[in-house]
């Protein structure tokens, strides 16, 4: 086996290298005009040959094309399309320079040309524009709240920012930005995403055909590319929502040679907290605050070398604190989360096909929680701590090679030291003093290489063939995985593409969380010896239709089977017993989800948006729990419904603002939450009858996720007015849930005068918000 | 444009007071079916066996729970038979049998078209070597035992108090402390809070769990402040008070163990349920009854029994009838 794979890589390396010396590659990238940054998605497409290519997450192409006069169209979501004419006899490099949309007065901006290559199933890309229009809880630009329209996307609670692709868990899901994976990825429990909206240039979310490159999670990928900054003229805005404010600043530090962009955001929740307690002369303070920052650096030294340099740091704080009047010091607590991520990349173009990127980064999640007491007695603070850590520490190399017309080959590997700190914990007074250390302290060791073709075998069959082997090394075991990666698709000459896939995949850590404590109990934990890596197999087959009138739809079956998943068991806190570990406390089963994804999209004309519909079904089964049958799994719902319709109002001569309306719409079966239906004698404590102990009765849970909640449906309404030039204010008007549905966030059941009734929180009903932009 | 402003203002402001939060919701849980529930601890050295077998019962089903009075209750020790019990009233059956320490009792319930309902336990062996002292000066109870080499144990440590008041009447209602103070690192932190206002701030909710990983065979030390040492006498005006304190140390076999620990957070949570409902997760509370739900288990006890009679002599002043 091991050998054909060698002749196979020999025989591209070779012969195909020697049949690519009768054609000429055009290569190069694909820039943003007015800022000079790269574009990575764009698509390239040539008309006579009917090859395209989409630039890579640097904004680079390679395309291989016979020797002669070429047209070249050239798109990008929310960018106008340009054709690009080149009479070639060399291998020649080719810069793009695209003009945004908001800078024309035109409002067909949709990539005419990105119809002529089909959409990737499963593989979904939104531009910022695209995420700012949809409406959010207070205004602030969400882009996990503008995948939730997404088919094949779950959110958790209703208005949070939980997020399960085909019946994953959250932690089986990959955030990437820049590269660098995030582990902590929403503010404020869930109800906020940890990313600025405004930094960013584009998301793509991988739910289906994972390429061999993409590894260490099950689910999917969320890749996030944050903006370069401008490299022609500094620049910046600030903005305004209800709950936070944020400031970009952007800029060239050697005209297009190097730019920076720094962003900020911060709530004032904690601000509007104090004020409020203040005003009630209350002697206790209690306040939440959320911040994020982002830099990004990147300096061109050639044509051939660029180098990167990013910077993220999330941060969410919980805190309470009081005074009685004969203590001179506050009591506190403190519950403070984030994370910290800095990454080098160095691009470097060996040739005209030949592009190479090396990443080295540092990603650390923290998550603390801290009570102090001053005890008055003897002057002096008694505390207590429970802190979990986890860092990662890679260095990854990832080569393009263009080999021909027909292979496009990406191969690399990377290697990582993770260290694991899981409920390190202490308490210390003057008279007791307790410091715990979990077992599974300690290293990890992973290895990976990959190697994926995307091979064109003729007119219409195109395959995508990646093998990855993942290594990892904890203690004493080693976990080696080899995980291949198949996508067959064949094209009809009418539009018509028909796909199958099948992808496996293994990650190496797990995330438990618990929610009954009422703080973030994130725990990343590693793969062990008692409790090897999860593991998943996802087949999908499915057809994708492309018209000329800008439509296109999309179809996708597929089922998925997950092992070595991870739970709680009933009844476990966060905080563990002295001597022993979160091993001892979690249930490892497995995981079925299957399902249908449909999507009807326009990407042109003056309404354009889609209509998005899954159904779904996610179960769990844990050998401890009901007797190893299937129970729902909290993600699970069984229809979802999107649309979302965007209306560039018509432009009248003098008006200051563009205008655009977005509608969106969400229907989805409830989600499934633990709720007793029957009630059982209670048994007693040793040695004493029931008393006031315990309540007369259990509630009896026939399993985890027994309920359903009902259906949640809202409709959401944003008006945004962006100012057409490139200084001053723009406005975007909101409003979550206009008619006002109760849609249950939480459901629980309330002991009242010896009976039990059940009630419901909804959170989000009726929700406007009004932000300001200003662009400096 | 400062019209259309203030008109969003004032239609925002109107949309969330109309939004509301909390509201109480009719769901149709259904009514399932109901199961039988079995409850059966023994204890070693009682002279009787007494089983209770109820109904589970709708959640929203205000009456009394059902108390099945046709079952047919068997008792079996290391799987041979013991007996039947016999039916007591509101579903408590009884059979007279001596609780052996070592010995697997199962506990068979049978119904008429249902299918076998049965629970299991191991009862625990003796606690070894075990003694409760008192350091009155420092208000301190010392516990100490050695503990089982080769067997999993489960330790549970604690006191219960009754008192009579206007008499010299026994009480034969005990309570249990609202919490424990104590330092040592032997005890299982699932139940404990901090108060640093007390001079011992690790608070543990009834009882002090103890689980024997890591030192199996060793001889054990835990001491924790107060109990009835006989200082309670002040709270009563009447003329008589029978005071009884016993401090115990207990064994429990995996299943109360199991079973204790997930009542008791459960019970935290139904706390937490008055106030953070946001964050309330309700829980399941463990079963180890097949074909039903409920709980047979057993335990063995160390105990130590302090009695007290004391009579008023005058205003706010007791004599303790016992120097």
């Amino acid at each position: 086996m091991r050998r054909i794979g060698i002749l196979w890589l020999m025989g591209i390396l070779f012969a195909e290298i020697a049949l690519a010396q009768e054609k000429v590659t055009v290569y190069g990238y694909i820039e943003d005009k007015a800022t000079g940054e790269r574009l990575p998605g764009a698509t390239l497409y040539e008309d006579s040959t009917r090859l395209g290519v989409v630039t890579n997450a640097y904004g680079f192409f390679s395309i291989t094309l016979p020797p002669g006069q070429h047209s070249l169209l050239v798109s990008y979501v929310g960018f106008v399309s340009q054709q690009v004419n080149l009479h070639i006899l060399k291998d020649t490099m080719l810069i793009v320079k695209l003009v945004s949309g908001y800078q024309l007065q035109e409002v067909n901006v949709r990539a005419a040309g990105a119809r002529k290559l089909s959409p990737d199933l499963g593989t979904y890309t939104l531009s910022t524009s695209q995420v700012r229009n949809i409406a959010t809880v207070l205004g602030e630009a969400d882009v996990f709240k503008a995948l939730h329209f997404l088919p094949g996307v779950n959110g958790g609670q209703e208005g949070m920012a939980g997020f399960s692709v085909r019946g994953g868990s959250p932690d089986q899901v990959q955030f990437l930005l820049d590269g660098l994976p995030v582990y902590n990825v929403n503010h404020a429990f869930g109800y906020f995403s940890a990313f600025n909206g405004d930094a960013l240039q584009g998301v793509t979310l991988h739910s289906g055909s994972l390429p061999a490159r993409y590894g260490g999670h099950l689910a999917g990928v969320v890749d996030m590319t944050m903006r370069e900054g401008n490299s022609k003229q500094f620049s910046g805005n600030f903005h305004l929502s209800p709950v936070a404010g944020s400031v970009i600043l952007e800029g060239p530090l050697k005209r297009d040679k190097a730019s920076f962009l720094v962003s900020a955001r911060r709530t004032w929740l904690d601000g509007v907290f104090r004020l409020g307690l203040l005003v009630a002369g209350s002697d206790y303070a209690i306040g939440y605050n959320f911040y994020d920052l982002n830099a990004k650096l990147n300096w061109e030294i050639d044509k051939s070398n660029k180098v990167f340099l990013s910077f993220y740091n999330g941060r969410d704080s919980h805190f309470g604190e009081w005074k009685d009047s004969h203590s001179k010091k506050p009591d506190r607590v403190h519950f403070y989360w984030g994370n910290l991520s800095v990454a080098g990349r160095w691009n470097h173009l060996f040739s005209s096909r030949l592009f190479s990127n090396v990443t080295m980064y540092y990603s650390r999640f923290d998550n603390n929680q801290k009570i102090e007491m001053f005890n008055a007695e003897y002057g002096r603070r008694d505390e207590a701590r429970v802190n979990s850590h986890l860092e990662d520490m890679t260095l990854k190399v990832d080569f393009d090679f263009r080999c021909d017309t027909r292979h496009y080959l990406r191969f690399g590997g990377g290697i990582s030291r993770l260290n694991f700190l899981p409920e390190m914990s202490y308490v210390g007074s003057l008279q007791f003093k307790s410091k715990v250390r979990d077992s599974t302290a300690g290293r990890l060791y992973a290895f990976s290489v990959y190697a994926e073709d995307e091979w064109q075998l003729g007119e219409r069959w195109n395959l995508n063939v990646g093998l990855r082997l993942d290594m990892q090394r904890t203690g004493q075991k080693t976990y080696v995985c080899l995980q291949p990666r198949l996508t067959v698709d064949y094209r009809s000459g009418k539009g018509f593409i028909l796909k199958a896939a099948w992808v496996r995949a293994q990650q190496p850590m797990h995330l438990l969380v618990n929610t009954a404590v009422g703080m973030n109990t994130d725990l990343w934990v590693p793969a062990t010896e008692r409790i090897a890596p999860g593991r998943s197999d996802l087949f999908s087959i499915g057809i994708s239709r492309v018209w000329d009138s800008g439509w296109e739809f999309s179809a996708e079956v597929y089922d998925r089977f997950m092992s070595k998943v991870l739970r709680y068991r009933d009844g476990v806190r966060f905080v563990k017993d002295k001597g022993d570990s979160w091993q001892e406390h979690v249930q490892v089963g497995d995981g079925h989800a299957y399902g249908v994804d449909m999507m009807l999209r326009r990407t042109e004309g003056i309404v354009s948006g889609w209509v998005a519909y899954s159904l779904s079904k996610s179960e769990r089964r844990f050998k401890e729990i009901c007797e190893n049958n299937w129970f729902p799994f909290e993600y699970d719902r069984r229809h979802k419904l999107c649309i979302v319709a965007n209306y560039h109002i018509p432009e009248r001569e003098g008006d200051r603002f563009m205008k655009n309306l977005t509608l969106t719409f969400t229907y989805a079966s409830g989600n499934y939450i633990s709720l007793g239906k029957q009630l059982f004698v209670t048994t007693p404590p040793p040695e004493v009858e029931t008393g006031n102990y315990f309540p007369n009765a259990w509630e009896y849970i026939e399993h985890p996720n027994n309920v359903r909640l009902p259906a949640c449906h809202h409709l959401d309404v944003t008006y945004s007015l962006n100012n057409r030039k490139n200084k001053g204010s723009s406005w975007l008007f909101g409003v979550y849930n206009i008619y006002g549905r109760r849609n249950p966030s939480i459901m629980y059941h309330k002991w009242k005068d010896g009976k039990i009734t059940t009630r419901a929180w909804s959170l989000f009903t009726f929700v406007p918000s009004v932000t300001w932009i200003y662009n400096f | 444009m400062m019209r259309f402003y203030t008109k969003f203002l004032w239609v925002s402001m109107l949309g969330i007071v109309w939004g509301g939060c909390e509201r109480e919701m009719v769901l149709n849980l259904g009514k399932g079916e109901a199961l039988p529930v079995l409850s059966c601890i023994l204890r070693a050295g009682d002279d009787s066996v007494r089983v209770r077998v109820t109904w589970t019962k709708a959640v929203y089903d205000t009456a009394d729970f059902r108390a099945e009075e046709l079952a047919s209750v068997w008792l079996y020790g290391d799987g041979k038979e013991i007996g039947k019990a016999v039916y007591r009233g509101e579903g408590w059956y009884v059979l007279s049998h001596r609780v052996m320490e070592g010995t697997i009792y199962k506990v068979e319930v049978w119904m008429k078209d249902r299918d076998r309902v049965w629970g299991e336990t191991r009862v625990p062996l003796p606690i070894r070597e075990a003694s409760i002292t008192y350091d009155t000066i420092r208000h301190r109870v010392i516990n100490c035992w050695r503990d089982i080499p080769g067997e999993k144990n489960y330790y549970w440590l604690s006191y219960c108090r009754g008192i009579t008041f206007g008499d010299t009447t026994r009480p034969t209602r005990f309570e249990l402390p609202s919490y424990i103070e104590t330092n040592s690192t032997l005890a299982d932190p699932f139940n404990r809070t901090f108060d640093y206002e007390e001079e011992v701030p690790a608070e543990y909710d009834y009882f002090v769990r103890v689980e024997d990983a890591g030192f199996d065979g060793q001889r054990l030390m835990l001491e924790y402040v107060g109990g009835p040492l006989g200082n309670d006498r002040m709270e009563y005006n009447g003329y008589y008070s029978y005071l009884v304190g016993m401090h115990f140390i207990l064994s429990l076999d995996e299943h109360y163990d199991h079973y204790l620990r997930s009542a008791i957070m459960n019970q935290e949570y139904l706390w937490n349920m008055e106030s953070l409902p946001l964050f309330y997760t309700p829980l399941w509370t463990y079963s180890n009854v097949r074909n039903g739900l409920g709980l047979v288990a057993s335990y063995v006890r160390f105990v130590d029994v302090k009695e007290r009679v004391f009579r008023k002599v005058k205003d706010e002043s007791f004599n303790d009838l016992n120097d």
